[in-house]
């Protein structure tokens, strides 16, 4: 059974690619008024990162509604104020309209940020 | 928690491929890693308020100071309270972080009683008491002196505070040029990663005893590791020797973390 596994990069934009599978293995269906959302953060605690399909973060991060879904991380939000290097939980779901806009968890895996050197981030 | 799923996973390589099983494993671990650390060190090092505070001291102090102490109303009688023979107060978790409050009520009862501990039982910082600190927020041993002496009798005294290691503290990422968001301080430079790295060891060692538990397909319920096995007409062994130890599950802090846990023991538990 596959896992979700980022890596991303302290104040550095980075894209990456997710695949919603139902559990026979083809393509979750989004329905029209469906969101993808995306959580980083640690178990039992407020997300540092809360991002869903159609509504980004202040600093730019947006995910997309489709599957496979596109999550833009951008530097804005990766700064040191927001979210420290290290490893962090990372819960990737659906919202449902079908089902009173209800959070189903497609997978929970590992968010791993990494440091970097100083500079700008462009 | 002191370790999060995520880190668990990356410990044991199934950041990539992992089964629901794997999955159920390390949620049920977690919680029991926390349990054998706070047993070892004797205190949650996990950064938390006290809110509804804690009573001291837990027994009677059996010997009293120069007859000092102070008189006080009870149920319409004066009593002289006498305070005890030592001016320090060992907090039960480490390290304090800073103190809310502290109230003295030589009839306390531990809280008990009705009518104790009111507004009028607050003792002030400077005044009455001070902290033993290392640095402003950071009190390593957990002692609180007062400017006379602490009551002797038990239950009399209200302390509440917040203790413990931050996330930032315990991945030794603290860092003064941040505001660390669990105090909304700048951070310190404070590294309890050995805390981490004890619960990380714990979790390896944890993991493989449960796995050597699991049901073979070739060898049934039997536990252990296989030692040996045949072709014609089939035969297996097990390691016998584990037995009793995997059947007992014993969940402790191996030697190997204990080792990174050496600086943060709670050394004046005995002054409880």
């Amino acid at each position: 059974m596959l896992a979700i596994f980022i890596v991303a990069f302290q104040n550095r934009t980075s894209e990456h690619r997710i695949t919603i599978t139902n559990s026979d293995g083809s393509e979750a269906e989004l329905a029209a008024d469906d969101a993808i959302r995306v959580k980083i953060g640690g178990s039992k605690l407020v997300p540092l990162l809360d991002i869903r399909s159609g509504s980004n973060l202040p600093g730019g991060s947006y995910v997309t509604k489709s599957n496979p879904c596109t999550l833009e991380l951008v530097a804005a939000d990766l700064t040191p104020q927001i979210i420290q290097p290290g490893t962090y939980d990372i819960e990737v779901g659906v919202i449902d309209s079908t089902d009173s806009d209800r959070f189903k968890q497609a997978d929970q895996g590992v968010f791993t940020l990494i440091s970097t050197q100083q500079g700008g981030t462009s | 928690m002191i370790l999060t799923a995520a880190e668990a996973k990356l410990a044991l390589g199934l950041t990539s491929n992992i089964t629901d099983p794997e999955r159920a494993m390390i949620e049920s671990l977690l919680t029991r890693i926390d349990a054998a650390i706070t047993k070892e060190l004797r205190y949650n090092p996990q950064y938390r308020t006290i809110g509804n505070g804690e009573y001291y001291p837990q027994i009677e102090q059996l010997f009293r100071g120069d007859a000092e102490g102070a008189w006080e109303m009870h149920g319409g009688r004066a009593h002289f309270a006498f305070y005890g023979a030592t001016d320090v107060l060992q907090l039960r978790n480490l390290p304090v972080r800073s103190i809310e409050e502290i109230r003295v009520d030589s009839n306390g009862g531990f809280g008990q009683k009705p009518g104790t501990f009111g507004n009028g039982t607050i003792w002030s910082v400077g005044t009455d008491w001070y902290q033993q600190l290392e640095q402003p927020y950071l009190n390593l041993s957990g002692q609180v002196h007062a400017v006379g002496g602490w009551p002797s009798e038990p239950g009399s005294v209200l302390v509440k505070y917040t203790c413990g290691y931050t996330r930032l503290e315990l991945d030794g990422r603290a860092d003064g040029s941040i505001i660390d968001p669990q105090t909304n301080r700048a951070g310190s430079d404070i590294n309890a990663s050995g805390i981490k790295t004890a619960a990380e060891l714990t979790l390896v060692k944890l993991l493989k005893t449960y796995i050597a538990q699991h049901k073979s397909a070739r060898a049934g319920w039997t536990p252990g590791q296989l030692a040996s096995e045949h072709l014609g007409s089939y035969s297996y062994s097990v390691a016998g020797g584990s037995l009793e130890a995997l059947a007992g599950m014993k969940i402790d802090v191996p030697p190997e973390a204990k080792h990174h846990l050496q600086e943060f023991y709670h050394m004046g538990v005995g002054l409880l």
